[in-house]
C-alpha cells in the first residue's frame, strides 16, 4: 500500500533529529564521569514532578499532562557516576568547555552561526526522565548546511544537551530510571522540515550526519549512544515527533507508516463529518460495573476479583471506524487504546472488534441497550482502577473528539517495526525558560579561531591518511564507517601496535565474538585501548588477544589485568617455558628415549595445552627441540 | 546596562524588553522576543527568544540591524486562583516573606528572586485546598538573609493578629539560609500559643517542576489539620526523596546543607512528627503543647539588636571583643572549640581570652557560650580551661545551639537589664530550646 502514495502530492514534510553521546571526561553540567556505570546502584530516591508555568506565564500542555497523571518516579543512583547535581540537590556546575568545543567544531564545519552568548535554556520534561523537571539544552549554531554528494541539506540548530535518564521500569504509576546517564553531553542536529523528499533520503541524511558526528572523534559509540527522532507531516495533516528510531533503515518506514497514518486520519475525519458526526453528540461515560456483575467471561471476572470498575460510552457516528487500519497492523481502535493505556489501564475493549474472544456479547448488546447505541455508533468499554478507568475514558473521548477536526500534534515512541505509538501531546515552545544557576558562555573569536584549527578531517584526508599506513581501500572505510574508528585512531596514536593487526581485530575478531553471542558492547574504549597496551608491553600475546577481549566482556568490572590473570592468559618467560617443558619431557621420557626427535611432534600438543596464549608457538617449538636433544 | 551602541539603538527603535523584533547580522536575521537585560550577560549582547523558545546572545555592531516587530506584553504573567471558603474545613494563613518558596526566574539578576502575588502562588499548589480553606497574605518580600528586629517584630505581630481571627493554624514561608534563627527567635516571641505556627521553605524554587515547596507545604497543612500540637515547629523534606517531611522543633534545628532538600536537622533533639506523602501523620514528639483556641498568645516583640557572635578559632585574638565593647554591645554568643572553650594560653597571657571576658563581663555585657561541634552540649567542668572561663562571669549555654542561644540573648537583652534576671532567663528553657538529655538516636 506504501507503494502507491505519491509523496509529492500529499505534501509530505520532515525533518530528522540526531542525538549523538559525546566521549569527553565530565558529565555537562557536574564533575562525574560521563560514562554507564558497571556496578549495581547503590541507593534509589522517590520524587514527583509537578507543572510549572514557563518565563512567560504559560504551563505547558505536554507538562501538564503528565502532571495530570501523577505518577512517583524512582530514581537509580550510583556510586562512581551520580553526584548531588544528577539528583537536583545542588546546583548545576558550568557548562562543560570540552562538549561546548566539541559541538562548535561541528557547529563551524557545517559552516554556522555562531551566537555571541550561549544561554542555557531549561526544557521542561516532566515525565521523570529528568531529575529537575527539565532538560537542560544551548544553541551553540544556527543555520548550518550539510553537504554531501552536491546536496545541501538546511541544519537550523546545532545544540548541545543533557542527557536524560535511563528508564529501568514502568509500571504505569511509577517509573524507576537509573541516573548514571543523566547528564552525559549529547549533540543535537537537526534538520528544518523538508519538503519534496521521498521517506528513503531520510536515511541517507541521517547517515551523513551520523558521520559527521563521528568524524570529531569525540563521541561514545555502542547501543544507545545515537538516537534518531524524525518530525513528520503531510498537507491537512499536523507535525508529529516521532522518537528513538533505532535504527537507520527504520527512519524510512517509520516516515511511510506516518504519512499512511496520517492520510488514514483524514479519511475518518471527512467520513466522520460526512455522517454527520458533531460536539454535541459526545456522552459523558457511565458506570456499567452492574451489567457485568453476573458474567462468566474470565476476563470480566479477574477485573471484578480486583475491585476494579467498568465505564462505557458511545461514539455516536464511529461505527467500524475503529477497525481502520492506520498502518500496518496498527487500527484506530488499538490507537485509541494507547490514550487509555498512558492513563493507567489495560486498554479499551469495543464494538468494532470480535467479543467473542471475551465472552462478553450478552453484557455488551445491555451496555449498548443502556448507552442508546444506534446503528452508525461504536460502544467503547474500558475496566480499571474507578479514577484511572474513568480518566482513561475522558482521555480517549477526548482523542476523539479532536479526531472530527485535526490530526493532533504529538509525540510518538517508535516500535521495533517502524510503526509508533502515542506518548505525550507535543510540547510547545512555552517549555522553555531560561536556566538562571548557569552563567551564559561568551564565544569569543579566539575560541572560534582556536576551534577552527581542530575541525576534524574530512572523510577523504582519513581514508588517504588510513591507506598511507598500509591498510589497503576497502578496509580504510571499512574502519572509517564502523563503530570503532575512535578505537582505531586511539589505539595507533597511544600504542605501537601494527596498524594492520589493530585493524583486524576491530573489524574481523570483534564481528566473530559477536556472532559467538560474545557481549562485544561491554567492551569500553579505554578497556580495548588497556588491552593493545598489553600486547605492545608483551605481557599477553598476540594470539591470547580474542581471549582477553572475550573475557573482559564477561568481567566488565575487573581491569583488563586483572581479568588476564583470571583467565591465565599473561605470557611466560622463556624459562618459565623451558620448566613446563622440563617437566612434560621429565614425565614423558619414555616417549621421548623411543621416539628421538620425533618425539618433539608428539609433545607439542601437550605444551600448548598449558601455555597456549600465553606465549609464541615458535618458542615452544625451539625449547622443545633443543629439551628433546638433550634427552640421551 | 547595555553597552552605549547598544542603548543607543534600543532607544532610537524604542525596543524593551518583550517587543518582538527582528535583527539582522550579515546574511541571517533573527526573530524572536527581547529578553531584559540579564547582569551575567556582557554588555554588547542583546539577549532574544527564538521561535523555538531558545535564548541567544546575539552581539551587537554597527551592522547589526534591529527593526521592531510589535510590542506585546507577554512577560510575567501567570495564572491565578479565586479563593474559596468551605465552613467544614479548618482554615490556614500562609504569609509570605520571600525566599527560595515564594521565587521564580528573575531576568534583572539572571538568578532566582523572591517574585509571587498570593493569588499565582495558590493556584501552583492546588492540592492545598482540597485539605484545608487555604488564605494567603505576602507580609514581606524579602531574601532571609535581610531579617532584622522589625520584621521578626512584624512577622510576629501579623501572625498573632491571625490567629485572634481564630484561624486553625498559620504557615510562615520563610527563606532557608535564616529559617533557623527566626524559627527560634519566633518561638521566644510568641508563647503559650493556642494553635500552631509553621515555618516552611524550599531549596528549589516553586517554578520547578522538582520544587520541595509543594510537599512541604503540604506536610505542613496536615500536621496543623490532624494533630492537636500548638507552638512554633519547621516542616522541611526528611530526606532527598518526596516520601516524607519532618516536622522539627523551632529551637533545635539548624541548617546544616547548603542545597540538599533534607537540609534541615534537630540538633540535640528529636523531630516533632513525620508527614507521609499521603498525608499520614505520625506523632513522635510526647510532652507538647496541645491545641486551645481558647487560649490567649503572649506575645514580646522586644529584642536588643546589640548582639554577636564570635567564633573561636586556634589564631582568634582577644582584641576582637573590643570592638564589640565599644560599639555597645549588650550581649555576645562565643562559639568555642568543643565543650565551648576559649584560647587560654597559660605561656602567654597576651594570647588569652580570659582577661578580655572579665572585663567585658565586668563592664555589663553578657557572654554566652555555645559550642561549634553543632551536635552536644558545653561542659563547664571537665577540663581546668573551662574552670576558667566559668569563673569569668559567662554562661554556659547548656546544649542550645549557637542561633538558638543568639536569638534567644536578643530577646532577653530586650526584655531585662539586670544581670541575674539575665543570667536566669538564659538558663530557662522558654521555647525548648535546652533540653537536658541528648539520645544515641539523635546523632548523625
Amino acid at each position: 500500500m506504501t507503494d502507491s502514495i505519491d509523496y509529492q502530492k500529499i505534501g509530505l514534510k520532515y525533518g530528522v533529529e540526531i542525538h549523538q553521546r559525546l566521549a569527553t571526561t565530565r558529565k555537562l553540567f557536574c564533575a562525574c564521569p560521563a560514562r554507564i556505570s558497571l556496578e549495581q546502584p547503590a541507593a534509589t530516591i522517590n520524587r514527583k514532578l509537578r507543572a510549572v508555568a514557563g518565563e512567560l506565564g504559560l504551563v505547558d500542555m505536554a507538562a501538564a499532562y503528565e502532571f495530570i497523571r501523577n505518577r512517583t518516579f524512582t530514581y537509580q543512583i550510583f556510586s562512581k557516576e551520580t553526584c548531588l547535581v544528577d539528583i537536583d540537590e545542588e546546583p548545576p556546575h558550568s557548562i562543560d568547555p570540552e562538549a561546548v568545543r566539541t559541538v562548535l567544531e561541528l557547529a563551524l564545519l557545517m559552516k554556522a552561526d555562531i551566537p555571541g552568548e550561549i544561554h542555557v535554556m531549561r526544557k521542561t520534561v516532566i515525565d521523570g526522565s529528568n531529575t529537575s523537571g527539565f532538560q537542560r539544552t544551548a544553541i551553540i549554531g544556527l543555520n548550518g548546511v550539510l553537504s554531501y554528494a552536491n546536496k545541501k541539506i538546511f541544519i537550523p540548530v546545532i545544540a548541545v544537551e543533557e542527557e536524560s535518564a535511563g528508564i529501568v521500569a514502568n509500571d504505569g504509576d511509577n517509573v524507576t530510571y537509573r541516573l548514571d546517564r543523566l547528564g552525559i553531553p549529547l549533540v543535537e542536529i537537526s534538520t528544518g522540515l523538508l519538503e519534496g523528499l521521498a521517506p528513503k533520503d531520510a536515511v541517507e541524511i541521517a547517515y551523513h550526519i551520523g558521520m559527521l558526528v563521528r568524524s570529531t572523534g569525540k563521541v561514545l559509540r555502542g547501543i544507545g549512544t545515537i538516537r534518531q527522532d524524525v518530525n513528520v507531516s503531510i498537507e491537512g495533516g499536523n507535525r508529529v515527533e516521532i522518537k528513538g528510531v533505532q535504527t537507520l533503515d527504520l527512519i524510512e518506514k517509520a516516515i511511510e507508516y506516518e504519512a499512511q497514518r496520517q492520510l488514514t486520519l483524514k479519511e475518518i475525519r471527512d467520513e466522520l463529518k460526512n455522517r454527520g458526526c458533531k460536539l454535541e453528540l459526545f456522552e459523558k461515560p457511565q458506570d456499567v460495573t452492574g451489567i457485568f456483575a453476573e458474567s462468566k467471561s474470565k476476563f470480566i471476572k479477574k477485573i471484578l476479583a480486583e475491585n476494579n470498575r467498568i465505564y462505557g460510552f458511545n461514539l455516536a457516528k464511529f461505527g467500524s471506524l475503529l477497525k481502520k487500519e492506520l498502518c500496518p497492523g496498527k487500527t484506530f481502535g488499538r490507537e485509541l487504546s494507547e490514550h487509555a493505556v498512558a492513563q493507567g489501564v489495560g486498554g479499551i475493549t469495543h464494538t468494532d472488534e470480535d467479543l467473542a474472544n471475551y465472552q462478553i456479547d450478552a453484557e455488551m448488546e445491555r451496555v449498548k441497550a443502556f448507552l442508546g447505541h444506534e446503528l452508525e455508533d461504536c460502544t467503547v468499554i474500558v475496566a480499571g482502577q474507578g479514577e484511572k478507568a474513568l480518566r482513561a475514558c475522558n482521555a480517549v473521548l477526548e482523542r476523539c473528539k479532536t479526531a472530527l477536526f485535526e490530526i493532533p500534534r504529538e509525540v510518538r515512541t517508535a516500535n521495533e517495526d517502524g510503526t509508533t505509538k502515542f506518548s505525550r501531546p507535543l510540547p510547545g515552545s512555552s517549555r522553555l525558560y531560561p536556566e538562571t544557576d548557569i552563567p551564559p558562555f561568551r564565544i569569543t573569536k579566539d575560541l572560534i579561531e582556536e576551534t577552527k584549527k581542530h575541525i576534524p578531517e574530512t572523510w577523504d584526508k582519513k581514508l588517504g591518511r588510513f591507506t598511507k599506513m598500509g591498510l589497503g581501500k576497502d578496509l580504510s572505510e571499512h574502519i572509517i564507517k564502523s563503530e570503532y574508528l575512535n578505537d582505531f585512531e586511539n589505539i595507533i596514536k597511544n600504542t605501537g601496535v601494527s596498524p594492520k593487526f589493530v585493524a583486524s581485530v576491530l573489524m574481523s575478531s570483534m564481528t566473530e565474538l559477536r556472532r559467538e553471542g560474545v557481549k562485544v558492547e561491554k567492551i569500553n574504549e579505554e578497556k580495548m585501548l588497556e588491552t593493545f597496551r598489553l600486547l605492545e608491553a608483551k605481557k599477553i600475546g598476540k594470539e591470547a588477544v580474542n581471549e582477553v577481549l572475550k573475557g573482559v566482556s564477561k568481567y566488565p568490572a575487573q581491569t583488563v589485568e586483572e581479568t588476564i590473570s583470571k583467565l591465565g592468559l599473561k605470557t611466560i618467560s622463556k624459562d618459565e617455558l623451558r620448566a613446563i617443558i622440563k617437566d612434560i619431557v621429565h614425565k614423558n621420557a619414555n616417549v621421548v628415549k623411543k621416539e628421538k626427535r620425533n618425539a618433539v611432534k608428539k609433545l607439542m600438543g601437550t605444551v600448548m595445552k598449558q601455555v597456549r596464549g600465553k606465549i609464541d608457538g615458535k618458542v615452544v617449538n625451539e625449547i622443545l627441540t633443543d629439551e628433546v636433544k638433550k634427552v640421551k | 546596562m547595555y553597552s552605549k551602541p547598544l542603548d543607543k539603538m534600543m532607544k532610537k527603535k524604542k525596543v524593551e524588553a518583550g517587543d518582538d523584533v527582528r535583527v539582522t547580522k550579515e546574511k541571517n536575521s533573527y526573530t524572536g522576543t527581547v529578553m531584559p537585560k540579564s547582569e551575567s550577560s556582557d554588555a554588547n549582547i542583546l539577549l532574544i527568544k527564538l521561535e523555538n523558545g531558545y535564548n541567544i546572545g546575539l552581539d551587537y555592531n554597527s551592522k547589526t540591524r534591529i527593526e521592531k516587530l510589535g510590542t506585546k506584553s507577554r512577560l510575567e504573567k501567570f495564572p491565578t486562583h479565586a479563593f474559596s471558603f468551605d465552613p467544614k474545613k479548618p482554615t490556614i494563613m500562609i504569609l509570605h516573606t520571600g525566599g527560595t518558596i515564594a521565587s521564580r526566574v528573575d531576568y534583572k539578576t539572571g538568578g532566582v528572586s523572591p517574585a509571587f502575588t498570593p493569588e499565582e502562588f495558590i493556584a501552583m499548589f492546588p492540592e492545598l485546598t482540597k485539605i484545608a480553606n487555604i488564605k494567603s497574605r505576602m507580609i514581606m518580600n524579602i531574601a532571609s538573609e535581610d531579617m532584622d528586629q522589625t520584621r521578626y517584630g512584624h512577622v510576629a505581630r501579623e501572625a498573632e493578629r491571625d490567629i485572634k481571627l481564630g484561624l486553625d493554624g498559620i504557615i510562615i514561608g520563610h527563606g532557608t539560609d535564616t529559617l533557623h534563627y527566626s524559627a527560634a527567635m519566633l518561638s521566644y516571641m510568641l508563647q503559650n500559643l493556642p494553635v500552631p505556627v509553621v515555618l516552611v521553605g524550599a531549596q528549589r524554587s516553586s517554578d520547578r517542576g522538582s520544587s520541595d515547596a509543594a510537599l512541604n507545604l503540604a506536610a505542613a497543612v496536615n500536621f496543623i489539620t490532624k494533630t492537636d500540637y500548638a507552638g512554633v515547629a519547621v516542616c522541611m523534606h526528611e530526606n532527598p526523596s518526596d516520601d516524607s517531611c519532618l516536622v522539627l522543633p523551632a529551637a533545635k534545628l539548624r541548617k546544616m546543607h547548603t542545597s540538599r532538600r533534607d537540609a534541615f536537622r534537630a540538633v540535640n533533639a528529636s523531630a516533632i512528627a513525620r508527614v507521609e506523602s499521603s498525608g499520614k501523620v505520625e506523632m513522635i514528639a510526647e510532652n507538647y503543647l496541645k491545641k486551645d483556641k481558647k487560649r490567649n498568645a503572649a506575645v514580646n516583640v522586644n529584642i536588643e539588636p546589640k548582639v554577636a557572635i564570635v567564633k573561636m578559632y586556634p589564631l582568634a585574638e582577644p582584641a576582637i571583643l573590643d570592638f564589640y565593647l565599644k560599639s555597645g554591645y549588650r550581649g555576645i554568643i562565643i562559639e568555642g572549640t568543643g565543650f565551648g572553650h576559649v584560647p587560654t594560653s597559660p605561656e602567654d597571657p597576651k594570647k588569652s581570652w580570659l582577661p578580655a571576658i572579665k572585663s567585658a563581663v565586668k563592664a555589663g555585657m553578657t557572654v554566652v557560650i555555645t559550642s561549634q561541634t553543632v551536635h552536644g552540649a558545653t561542659n563547664k567542668h571537665v577540663y581546668r580551661n573551662l574552670r576558667l572561663l566559668e569563673a569569668t562571669g559567662v554562661i554556659f549555654g547548656e546544649d542550645m545551639t549557637t542561633e538558638a542561644a543568639y536569638t534567644k540573648l536578643c530577646f532577653v537583652l530586650g526584655n531585662n537589664k539586670e544581670p541575674e534576671k539575665i543570667r536566669e532567663a538564659m538558663l530557662s528553657n522558654i521555647a525548648g530550646e535546652i533540653s537536658n538529655r541528648r539520645e544515641l538516636r539523635q546523632f548523625p
